[in-house]
């Protein structure tokens, strides 16, 4: 469904305070995206309800140090460190469990959930970011796999020893108003989100430790955090 | 970069930005306490609410090219992703009970009341000020649609009003007080 932009403005309050349906949620992301008026008015929402919650605070709150202990051991991608009894980070959780669904995902199973931490993009032009991946494809300590479906699809990905890669993002089937691709990289903790991408050009990311998988999936345009959708393109190492 | 408390929000992403731990900590310092808040009260759960304080802090980190400094505050960016993370949950486990008693009602609206919530400081008295400057229809349509995690159908539902009655009050009652408490010159903390 198509909305004019009247019907955008009437639905951002709602949209700022999460109370639209998801069909609607994907239609004002991608129109807000082209708007600055509709950013505008989104963010001034936002600084709105940022008051009112604050109004309703009825005590000074303060998560428990294990909450500050769980996200600098996820920084520090310490698995150890994350087994400690006191708080399991949420992401280490998620990630061990999305690691058995994307592998059977390729077995043919549907992905159910998966943890949603993005990536390090980096601020560059895009010719820039064709220069890069073709240097880092030539260094010898680095990796280019083919991500591939059954019907002939690849798409390549180029990934250095430090952990920052390119996703070759135009080898992609177009995608319909409000879509966008999201890669995940496995390695030996699990899996994460290596963040979103659309179909122009080369896409940067980064990602921590030894990887040995990446999946591509099609999902609606800001990303998520559950995935539901088989893998587009896959590549898992032997 | 050497991280201290007069640094503006904007710096110290930027510095996250720059895999600055230090800077990371200084921002969970400033704000960690209203996300968990604002997470402990739409999900009523202090654990669930530490497990989305944590996420929304690891994706500052992972992604700080999300905030953009010229859409507004670092602390609503936070809480609009906090609300959003919430959200999300509550109606994952609204829809785990609802398959599981196979009851198709609404979850039960959570016992709020806007206007009698809002606390007793300075800042506070120009929200109750502002609040008291809708109409019971909009300050009951926000109350459900921002705290009681409803989208405005299912608000037009539980109040037996239509969809777009809904809609609008939410729209005129956020202008309302958005323009109430600009002309207070009050700014998130």
């Amino acid at each position: 469904m198509t909305y004019t932009n009247e019907q955008h403005h009437d639905l951002m309050a709602a949209y700022a305070m999460d109370a639209v349906d998801e069909r609607e949620r994907a239609a004002l992301w991608n129109a807000i995206d082209q708007d600055a008026a509709l950013r505008s008015e989104l963010a001034a929402y936002h600084e709105t309800l940022a008051v009112l919650a604050a109004a309703v605070e009825d005590a000074p709150s303060t998560p428990s140090p294990a909450v500050w202990n769980g996200i600098q051991q996820a920084i520090a991608g310490d698995e150890a460190a994350a087994e400690a009894p006191s708080f399991t980070p949420v992401r280490e959780v998620k990630r061990r469990r999305f690691t058995t669904r994307i592998l059977g995902a390729v077995a043919g199973t549907a992905m159910v959930a998966a943890a949603f931490f993005g990536i390090q993009l980096a601020s560059v032009d895009a010719p820039d970011l064709a220069s890069a991946a073709t240097e880092l494809a030539a260094q010898s300590s680095s990796r280019t796999v083919s991500l591939t479906d059954s019907g002939g699809l690849a798409v390549d990905v180029v990934l250095g020893a430090d952990g920052v890669g390119y996703v070759y993002a135009d080898q992609l089937p177009a995608l319909n108003d409000g879509r966008t691709y999201q890669l995940w990289a496995i390695n030996d903790n699990g899996v994460i989100s290596a963040g979103i991408f659309g179909t122009d050009g080369i896409a940067p990311f980064h990602t921590d430790g030894a990887v040995t998988g990446f999946a591509i999936t099609e999902e609606v345009a800001g990303g998520v955090e559950a995935s539901q959708n088989d893998p587009v393109a896959v590549w898992l190492d032997a | 970069m050497a991280i201290d408390d007069g640094m503006s929000d904007a710096a110290l992403v930027v510095a996250v930005a720059r895999f600055d731990e230090s800077a990371l900590r200084e921002l969970y310092d400033r704000h960690g306490g209203a996300v968990f808040a604002l997470s402990r009260r739409l999900l009523n759960s202090r654990t669930l609410a530490e497990e989305v304080a944590q996420e929304i802090f690891l994706r500052l980190w992972n992604r700080p090219e999300r905030f953009d400094p010229d859409r507004g505050t670092l602390r609503a960016f936070l809480l609009a992703d906090t609300h959003g993370r919430s959200i999300d949950l509550l109606r994952s486990e609204a829809a785990r009970r609802e398959r599981e008693t196979k009851d198709g009602r609404l979850a039960p609206t959570p016992s709020f009341n806007l206007e009698s919530e809002v606390l007793a400081n300075v800042q506070a008295e120009t929200v109750r000020n502002a609040l008291a400057d809708l109409s019971d229809g909009e300050r009951k349509a926000i109350e459900l649609a921002y705290f009681g995690g409803l989208t405005y159908r299912e608000v037009a539902e539980q109040l037996g009003e239509p969809e777009g009655t809904v809609k609008s009050r939410i729209r005129t009652g956020m202008k309302r007080l958005r323009s109430h408490l600009a002309a207070a010159g009050v700014q998130p903390s």
